[in-house]
């Protein structure tokens, strides 16, 4: 494909060439071939109308060399103050832009790795703190735990002592009555059993005796 | 190249103008009888390299256009320094508005144009935006960084920057213009290339002189040597004129350098066009005429190119000296 489209440039640029070369030069060149060796000689030598004279490439112009030093010297001051000063200036504070952008995205870097660091760090504290607070309140637990069995322990000590007490001062009331009573059934029965041998001055103070005692003993009883 | 028969007598006679044509293969599609030379001669070969009072298109837009003068009457001044060589080769002062000073004033004003324009987007924003803004910004740079600073040091080499870049640009720009059709390469005249070279040399002498004095510099010329009293008076002065002549000739070769290199590629292209016209009459012409043309686009490349490193060779070597006249050491 490539060859081919540079073929049909080629052909063409060759044709063009051809085309004009051949309509209007063939004859003028032919006539130049046929003087040519006279006319160089004379071109070179004697006609300066032909050849376009000297063939030295050192050739100074003077004027052209003035002409190039003041537009050099003209350029070089306009150029200075309207384009090289600002557009160095320019340069070179973009450069210090980005040198200063560079520097500064490295500081930052650097924070952030730092911060990275710190963060870490605390957030391993944070688990150590957590794990210390949860054997604290575990201890703390415990205490309580023993503290409230403590309490329950003698809580429980002082209600036994106190039903103990009662029950001891039951049974002493109790003992008394049953005294009391085992008393008045003994002297009943006694009464019962001594009461017909009994003679009657006795039997008389027997009763006295009992009328006497009889406030006394129903007192206590109630 | 030099034809052995030529006299440089008349070449600057502006008789020569009413003859000389654009480019080769223009000139054979001229009709005219007028024209009927060997298209190989060297003196009309070189007669479309030169400078000239006219410019030259193809008969179609235009033919032959002399440019309009503002001073036709005769020579104004010969210089002379009473060697012949040297001579033969100064033209006389004619005062005539060439072909070459044209050009060189469109490149002043397109490079104050563009680089103008550039400052003032610089100006305005702070990023590199387009093509053309980072082409050029970069061509900036690198002149800035690989050329100017290496040669001239980081802290001197900013105070040469307008120059270097003026140099450079100014270079390439005329280098350029050689690529045009019916245009020139006004760095294709030794008048030009001199003149630039003179003025690296005038920099070298002044900033030298600035930074050293005006003794301390001059004498500085002569490299350091611990030689016996006697003896460093009979030789220092000599190794002082040497010297000296090895600064004229830095800065003549700067200049032939620049100059040889412009020339001979416009030359050579000339040269491989006029192959075409040259065997116009024959057969071989079927052959020559792609053959031609293929070459003269291989060479317009290489020219392109060439272009742009004789413009950054001759920036460098200013550089280069400039930077050996701050720094003797």
């Amino acid at each position: 494909m490539g060859l081919a489209r540079w073929t049909i440039c080629v052909a063409l640029a060759f044709a063009a060439v051809g085309f004009s070369a051949q309509m209007a030069a063939a004859q003028d060149v032919e006539k130049a071939l046929e003087h040519a060796g006279e006319e160089v000689h004379e071109a070179a030598t004697t006609d300066p109308s032909h050849g376009g004279g000297s063939t030295d490439p050192l050739e100074v112009a003077p004027d052209l060399a003035i002409f190039t030093f003041i537009v050099f010297v003209i350029l070089l001051v306009v150029l200075r103050k309207f384009a090289w000063g600002p557009i160095m200036e320019a340069l070179e504070r973009r450069e210090q832009n980005v040198a200063e952008h560079i520097a500064q995205a490295e500081r930052n870097h650097e924070q952030a790795r730092q911060l990275l660091v710190e963060y870490e760090q605390r957030l391993a504290g944070a688990a150590n703190e957590v794990r210390e607070l949860l054997e604290e309140a575990r201890r703390d637990a415990e205490g309580t735990k023993q503290s409230i069995l403590a309490e329950a322990r003698q809580g429980a000590e002082a209600e036994k002592a106190r039903a103990l007490r009662d029950i001891e001062a039951a049974t002493d009331a109790a003992l008394e009555t049953i005294a009391h009573r085992s008393t008045d059934l003994a002297v009943e029965l006694a009464g019962k059993i001594v009461g017909a041998k009994l003679t009657k001055d006795e039997h008389a103070r027997l009763i006295q005796d009992a009328v006497a005692k009889f406030p006394a003993s129903s007192a206590s009883s109630n | 190249m030099a034809d052995p028969h030529e006299t440089p007598a008349d070449a600057h006679d502006d008789a020569h103008a009413a003859d000389a044509h654009g480019h080769a293969d223009a000139h054979a599609a001229h009709g005219d009888a007028h024209h009927a030379h060997d298209p190989l001669d060297a003196a009309h070969l070189i007669g479309h390299v030169k400078d000239a009072t006219y410019f030259e298109f193809p008969r179609f837009m235009g033919g032959k256009v002399e440019i309009p003068q503002i001073y036709e009457g005769p020579t104004l001044a010969t210089i002379s320094v009473g060697f012949k060589p040297i001579d033969d080769r100064i033209m006389p002062i004619q005062g005539r508005i060439t072909k070459f000073m044209v050009l060189e004033a469109i490149v002043a004003l397109l490079l104050i144009l563009v680089f103008s324009w550039l400052a003032l987007r610089l100006r305005r924003s702070d990023r590199p935006k387009g093509a053309l803004t980072n082409l050029l910004e970069s061509m900036i740079v690198f002149i800035r960084d690989d050329v100017a600073r290496p040669a001239i040091g980081h802290h001197d080499a900013d105070k040469f920057m307008p120059l270097l870049l003026t140099i450079f640009f100014f270079v390439l720009g005329c280098n350029l213009f050689g690529m045009l059709p019916w245009m020139g390469s006004p760095t294709g005249a030794l008048a030009t290339t001199g003149a630039l070279a003179f003025i690296t040399l005038c920099t070298v002498c002044i900033s030298g002189m600035a930074k050293l004095g005006p003794v301390g510099f001059w004498v500085g010329q002569v490299p350091h040597m611990d030689l016996p009293l006697a003896l460093a008076i009979l030789l220092k002065p000599m190794i002082f004129v040497i010297e000296l002549m090895g600064m004229g000739i830095k800065h003549f070769i700067l200049a032939m350098r620049l100059l040889a290199n412009m020339m001979a590629g416009h030359l050579v292209q000339a040269v491989i066009m006029a192959f075409i016209a040259a065997s116009a009459a024959s057969a071989a012409w079927y052959a020559v005429t792609p053959a031609s043309l293929l070459g003269a686009v291989a060479l317009s490349l290489l020219e392109l190119f060439v272009a742009f490193l004789q413009a950054y060779i001759f920036t460098f070597l200013s550089a280069l000296f400039i930077g050996m006249a701050v720094h003797p050491h």
